[in-house]
């Protein structure tokens, strides 16, 4: 069985992980088109080669990334997810989602 | 021929003379040692003939008297198809042959080899269906030749339990190689399992002979096997079967009624190489076998394998086989060798001082029999004139054992399982692996090495990628008490900076 390093964990078996997709970046619901917004929701890159994705040790629900060739299947690294999401970000709700709500 | 036919002590390594067991085959009473495998029992009582082939029911006799042919299939009462030359015998087994109609002896199926002509593979799907309907007639009578053993309804099953064990090097085989790797790694600090299917260690160092001089083998295993034994980082596993290479080096090994899970860092794989038969017509009788099955019923049950031999070899080790037999107390008719001459010219001349003739060049072109083919009564020797042809006329032998080795197959399941690729290079006339995972390893015979020197130094060097890959300096001891060592992971592969990501994430 193959093993994940979990940045948190140490190395365990895969079957204690759950797969969360490839990290792609997400566009601003409330600036993007109809199209880039179903592009984000329903298609994936699905890419050949060297990706990063998000996973998840289940037993401690911990998620973090993982850097993985999806050939080989060789996991290059594993990192929390603070290397890349370093800033803190405050949400207002925008006209049309307060709208939604009261509706 | 004698009722009894065992060698005497120091032969018979696997056998405790002083625990005589009783079983029966084909409803006769028989008796073997504690020790022994069914068919080396049923051999030692000159009971050669043990199954029946699937098709044409050809008598079958032992071939290599390690579990790796199909010619020893016998019924258990609860357990049908056993090799019966692995299977350890137990007090008052039954053992039965299977896939005949009257005898084991004298099988009235043995008829259908007369008609082979007529019966080409998988000719009852095209015959049997015309004209329609017919197949309801004919199919209950296929049905009941079609399989081999008798499955047991009632069979009850037993508890099997599972344990977890987590080393530094797993090294799969106890031969020489495997052997020197373990010592190795363990001297480098590693934690080692070694993981053996013979209830011994020793490997080929326990049957096969390397030398002229018999001890060259017996010191060396002596010494490998008390060094293994007395080393703190080893654990042995002997009776056990490494199943599978799985990712990470996850083995399930199986010993008895228990599965060890066993994580390893790193992977060795000593797991040796058997001999390739040689094809002639009749290969296939009882009476011919590898040669290395002839010296493991002489050097591990004590089994004398005939009484005149002929040895038809593609390499030197069957010139030093020939002198086993002839220590053994087999008239040894004469050694056969395909090549022109041996690599090592001196063993010529250490045969025939022995009285032993070579016929060089040449190869048996056909094994001959009584009628009833239940033995071989000799052999026809030809020369080998051209690429695939040989001469006309020929020299008879009698004989009662054909030992055969062409050249070296490694034991290469293991390895192509998990990944690696077979290929033969036939300038060499050898077989070699490639394409193997990180971190697993070939070494000794099933990595193509035979001279035991070379073997030896594989074996070692293998133990020193494997420390390597831990992260062990070989020659720095040092116990390190973590499971795994997880590769270090380089900075340069910062994941911002190899796939060009944003610093600031939206969420």
């Amino acid at each position: 069985m193959k093993i994940m390093p979990c940045p948190l964990n140490g190395p365990r078996n895969i079957s204690e992980f759950t797969y969360g997709g490839e990290l792609r970046q997400m566009p601003d619901p409330a600036a993007c088109t109809d199209a880039e917004w179903a592009d984000y929701v329903f298609n994936c890159e699905n890419r050949a080669g060297v990706v990063i994705e998000w996973w998840m040790h289940t037993p401690s629900s911990y998620w973090f990334l993982a850097e993985r060739h999806t050939v080989t299947d060789e996991i290059i690294r594993t990192f929390d997810p603070k290397e890349i999401f370093s800033q803190r970000l405050d949400f207002k709700a925008t006209a049309a989602a307060s709208g939604r709500v009261s509706a | 021929m004698s009722a009894f036919n065992r060698l005497p002590a120091p032969m018979g390594l696997l056998i405790d003379r002083s625990q005589p067991l009783s079983f029966s085959f084909e409803g006769e009473r028989y008796q073997g040692f504690a020790g022994d495998s069914i068919a080396s029992a049923l051999l030692a009582n000159q009971r050669w003939l043990l199954s029946r082939s699937f098709k044409y029911h050809r008598p079958r006799g032992p071939l290599s008297m390690a579990g790796q042919d199909a010619n020893t299939l016998v019924q258990l009462p609860s357990e049908p198809n056993v090799l019966a030359d692995a299977h350890p015998l137990s007090a008052e087994l039954q053992v039965t042959g299977q896939n005949y109609a009257g005898s084991l002896d004298n099988d009235r199926d043995a008829l259908l080899g007369k008609f082979s002509k007529f019966m080409p593979v998988g000719f009852y799907y095209r015959s049997f269906y015309k004209p329609k309907g017919i197949w309801k007639v004919w199919e209950p009578l296929i049905r009941r030749k079609a399989g081999l053993g008798v499955l047991d309804l009632k069979f009850q099953p037993e508890y099997h339990d599972k344990a977890f064990l987590f080393v530094d090097v797993a090294v799969v085989g106890a031969g020489p190689a495997g052997l020197q790797a373990a010592l190795d790694a363990a001297d480098a600090g590693a934690r080692v399992l070694l993981i053996e299917q013979q209830p011994v260690l020793g490997g080929s160092l326990n049957w096969a002979r390397f030398d002229v001089d018999p001890a060259v083998a017996a010191r060396l295993r002596e010494r490998l096997v008390a060094a293994v034994e007395a080393h703190p980082n080893i654990q042995v596993l002997t009776d056990a079967v490494c199943n599978a290479w799985f990712a990470d080096h996850y083995l399930p090994v199986i010993q008895g009624t228990r599965l060890y899970k066993v994580r390893a860092g790193q992977c060795i794989v000593a797991s040796g190489a058997f001999d390739q038969p040689v094809i002639f017509r009749n290969n296939d009788l009882p009476g011919v076998m590898l040669t290395s099955a002839a010296q493991r019923l002489i050097k591990l049950y004590a089994v004398k394998p005939g009484t005149r031999a002929v040895l038809l070899t593609g390499n030197d080790d069957g010139y030093l086989a020939a002198l086993d037999l002839l220590e053994a107390g087999v008239e040894v008719a004469a050694l056969v060798d395909m090549r022109d001459a041996p690599a090592d010219a001196t063993l010529l001349e250490v045969l025939e001082a022995r009285g032993i003739a070579c016929q060089l060049g040449s190869t048996v072109y056909e094994a001959q029999h009584e009628k009833g083919m239940r033995h071989i009564s000799g052999v026809d020797i030809r020369r080998i004139v051209d690429k695939g042809e040989v001469a006309s006329q020929g020299l008879r032998l009698d004989c009662d054992l054909l030992c055969m080795s062409a050249g070296y197959m490694p034991a290469y399941q293991l390895l192509c399982q998990a990944g690696g690729k077979l290929s033969y290079e036939d300038s060499q006339a050898t077989f070699s692996l490639s394409g193997l995972p990180a971190g697993l390893r070939a070494a000794g015979s099933v990595n193509g090495y035979s001279n035991l020197k070379n073997v030896l130094l594989d074996g070692a060097q293998a133990a020193r990628q494997a420390a390597s890959g831990l992260g062990i300096d070989p020659g720095v001891v040092s116990r390190n008490p973590r499971n795994f060592r997880q590769p270090s992971s380089s900075p340069a592969t910062s994941a911002s900076r190899s796939m060009n990501l944003p610093s600031v994430w939206k969420v």
